[in-house]
C-alpha cells in the first residue's frame, strides 16, 4: 500500500524525470538587409548527459523562396565542435529544395562516446540563407527522424524561426579595386558552390551514398 | 526510349487521367466507355467494338479512344453514341492494356472517361517457359526482386508474358517467400520453390533467403558499411512487409533510426570493414 506521502513524491519524480528528458529542436530567427546574409543555428536541448544522447537526426526547413535563398549548412557546435562525430566517424548530408532543405547526419560514434561526450545542449548545424526579397520568411522544422544513442526515436519539441528581410538599404562602404577583386573571386567561388544541387560530405571517407538513395517517405 | 513529344503526351494524358479522377469524385464521368466490360480478353488481331456514350458536355472536336501502349488511338467521332473499332495489334505481349474515351470540351478542357482494361491474351500456347531469373538469392528478408517470364510461341516468336492473366506465380512456403504480380518478395531466412505456370507449362524457381545475424543485410555473416548503404539506399521509403530487415525497429518505414540502430550491431567500430 502506498501512502498518500510516498504517491505525491513518485508523481513529482515522474514530472522531474519526464521534464528532464524532454528534448528541443529549434531553429534560430534573424533580420537581414535586402543584401544581408543570415546565420541561423540549428540546436537541440534537453538531452541528459549519461543518460540520453543525439545519435542521428533528419530534419527538413521549409522556407519562402521568394524572401531568402539557401546557401549552405555547416554541421556541429561551432564551439564544441560536432557533437556526432568525436571520432571523424559520421556521415552527414544536406539535399536543398525549392523552398526547403533537409539535413541529415548520423553518427558512427559507439553509444558510450556519445552519452560520455555530450552536452545537454548544443548546435547541431549552421545554416546560412541570403535575401532574395523582402518580408519575412518562416523557418519551419518537420522531423522525417530524431534519434537517440541507440536509434530510439526522440519526440522532440520543434521550436520554428524566421528570418525577416528589411527594405533598408545597407550602407555599403567604398570598395578599393584589390576588394572589388576579391570579392568578386568569393562570388564566382559562391556561384560554383551553390550550383550543385546537393552538397555531400562524407567525413568517414570509405562510405558511399548509393544511387538513387534520397527517395522520400512522408 | 522515349523522345519527348511522347513524353509529353503521355503528360497529358496523365493529367486527364487526374481530373478525370477528381470530377468521378462528385459526379459521374460525362463519357462513359459502355462495352466492352472492364476485364474484357480479346485476342491479338481482334477488332474491338468500343461503344462509349457522351451523357452531358459538348465536344466539337469530336471523341477519341486512346489504348496504352501500343494499342494506338482511333477517331474522333462526333455525336453521344458512338462505336469505335480498336484492333490489336498481332504482336503483343499478352496482359491488361488501359483503354480510355478522351475529348475536349467546348470550354477547353480535356475529359476522360474511366479506363477500362482489355486483358490481351493469345489463343495459341507457347511451347517453351523462360524465368530471369532462374534462381533468386535474396540478401534479406524483405527484399524482393521481379521476375520476367518469357513464352516462345509457334514460329519462335518470344513474348513477355509475365503480366497474363494466364500466368500463375505459387510460392511453397510463404513463411520464406511469397509470389505475386511478377513480383518474388523473402519473407523469412529458409530455401523454397516458386512455380511459374502458363497453361500447362512449368518452371520453377528455387527461392534463398539466408538466416541472418540483425543488421547482416547482405548475409556475408558481418555487420558493417555495406550493411549500412543497404539501409542509406532506402532511407525515408517504406518497409516493404512487416519481415523487412532493413526496418530494425519495425516501425513500418526505413529512416535515420534504422541506420543508427545498424551502427550499434556493427562488427567493428564506426562500421569498418576491417
Amino acid at each position: 500500500m502506498i501512502s498518500p506521502r510516498t504517491g505525491i513524491l513518485l508523481a513529482l519524480s515522474c514530472l522531474i524525470a519526464s521534464t528532464a528528458t524532454a528534448q528541443v529542436l529549434s531553429i534560430g530567427s534573424d533580420t537581414i538587409g535586402p543584401t544581408g546574409i543570415a546565420t541561423i543555428d540549428l540546436n537541440i536541448s534537453g538531452l541528459t548527459p549519461g543518460l540520453t544522447a543525439l545519435g542521428t537526426f533528419d530534419v527538413n526547413i521549409d522556407f519562402n523562396s521568394s524572401v531568402v535563398n539557401f546557401v549552405s549548412a555547416t554541421y556541429g557546435d561551432p564551439i564544441l565542435g560536432d557533437q556526432l562525430n568525436f571520432n571523424g566517424l559520421a556521415l552527414q548530408e544536406t539535399t536543398p529544395g525549392v523552398g526547403t532543405t533537409e539535413l541529415f547526419q548520423l553518427s558512427l560514434d559507439d553509444p558510450s562516446t556519445l552519452l560520455s561526450s555530450q552536452p545537454a545542449s548544443f548546435t547541431i548545424a549552421t545554416l546560412t540563407f541570403d535575401a532574395v526579397g523582402t518580408g519575412t520568411s518562416a523557418l519551419a522544422l518537420s522531423l522525417n527522424a530524431l534519434g537517440d544513442q541507440n536509434g530510439n526515436s526522440l519526440n522532440a519539441t520543434l521550436q520554428n524561426g524566421s528570418i525577416a528581410v528589411t527594405g533598408a538599404t545597407a550602407q555599403v562602404p567604398e570598395m578599393e579595386a584589390t576588394s572589388a577583386a576579391s570579392a568578386l573571386s568569393l562570388l564566382l567561388g559562391g556561384i560554383l558552390v551553390f550550383r550543385g544541387r546537393r552538397s555531400v560530405t562524407f567525413i568517414y571517407p570509405h562510405f558511399r551514398w548509393p544511387s538513387g538513395s534520397r527517395a522520400r517517405y512522408r | 526510349m522515349i523522345n519527348i513529344a511522347q513524353r509529353t503526351v503521355k503528360y497529358v494524358l496523365a493529367g486527364a487521367f487526374g481530373l478525370a479522377a477528381m470530377v468521378m469524385a462528385q459526379t459521374a464521368p460525362p463519357i462513359t466507355i459502355t462495352s466492352p466490360a472492364n476485364g474484357a480478353v480479346v485476342t491479338p488481331g481482334q477488332s474491338v467494338a468500343v461503344s462509349v456514350r457522351v451523357s452531358s458536355g459538348s465536344y466539337p472536336s469530336g471523341i477519341a479512344i486512346i489504348g496504352q501502349d501500343p494499342l494506338g488511338a482511333v477517331g474522333p467521332q462526333l455525336g453521344s453514341a458512338l462505336t469505335f473499332n480498336l484492333t490489336i495489334p498481332t504482336v503483343v505481349a499478352p496482359g491488361p492494356y488501359s483503354v480510355t474515351a478522351m475529348g475536349v470540351n467546348s470550354a477547353g478542357a480535356l475529359v476522360s472517361s474511366t479506363p477500362v482494361n482489355l486483358n490481351v491474351e493469345r489463343l495459341d500456347i507457347p511451347t517453351t517457359l523462360t524465368v530471369q531469373p532462374s534462381s533468386v538469392n535474396f540478401r534479406f528478408a524483405g527484399d524482393s526482386t521481379p521476375l520476367t517470364v518469357t513464352g516462345t510461341f509457334p514460329g519462335g516468336m518470344l513474348l513477355n508474358i509475365t503480366h497474363s492473366s494466364q500466368l500463375t506465380l505459387t510460392s511453397a512456403n510463404s513463411s520464406v517467400a511469397t509470389a505475386q504480380y511478377g513480383l518474388v518478395t523473402a519473407t523469412g531466412p529458409g530455401t523454397t520453390n516458386v512455380s511459374v505456370r502458363y497453361g500447362a507449362l512449368t518452371a520453377q524457381i528455387p527461392v534463398t533467403v539466408p538466416t541472418l545475424i540483425r543488421g547482416d543485410l547482405n548475409g556475408d555473416g558481418r555487420v558493417d558499411q555495406s550493411d549500412l548503404n543497404i539501409i542509406l539506399a532506402a532511407l525515408n521509403t517504406p518497409a516493404s512487409g512487416p519481415n523487412d530487415a532493413r526496418d530494425l525497429n519495425h516501425d513500418g518505414k526505413i529512416n535515420a533510426l534504422d541506420a543508427r540502430i545498424l551502427v550499434t550491431l556493427c562488427t567493428n567500430p564506426g562500421c569498418a570493414t576491417n
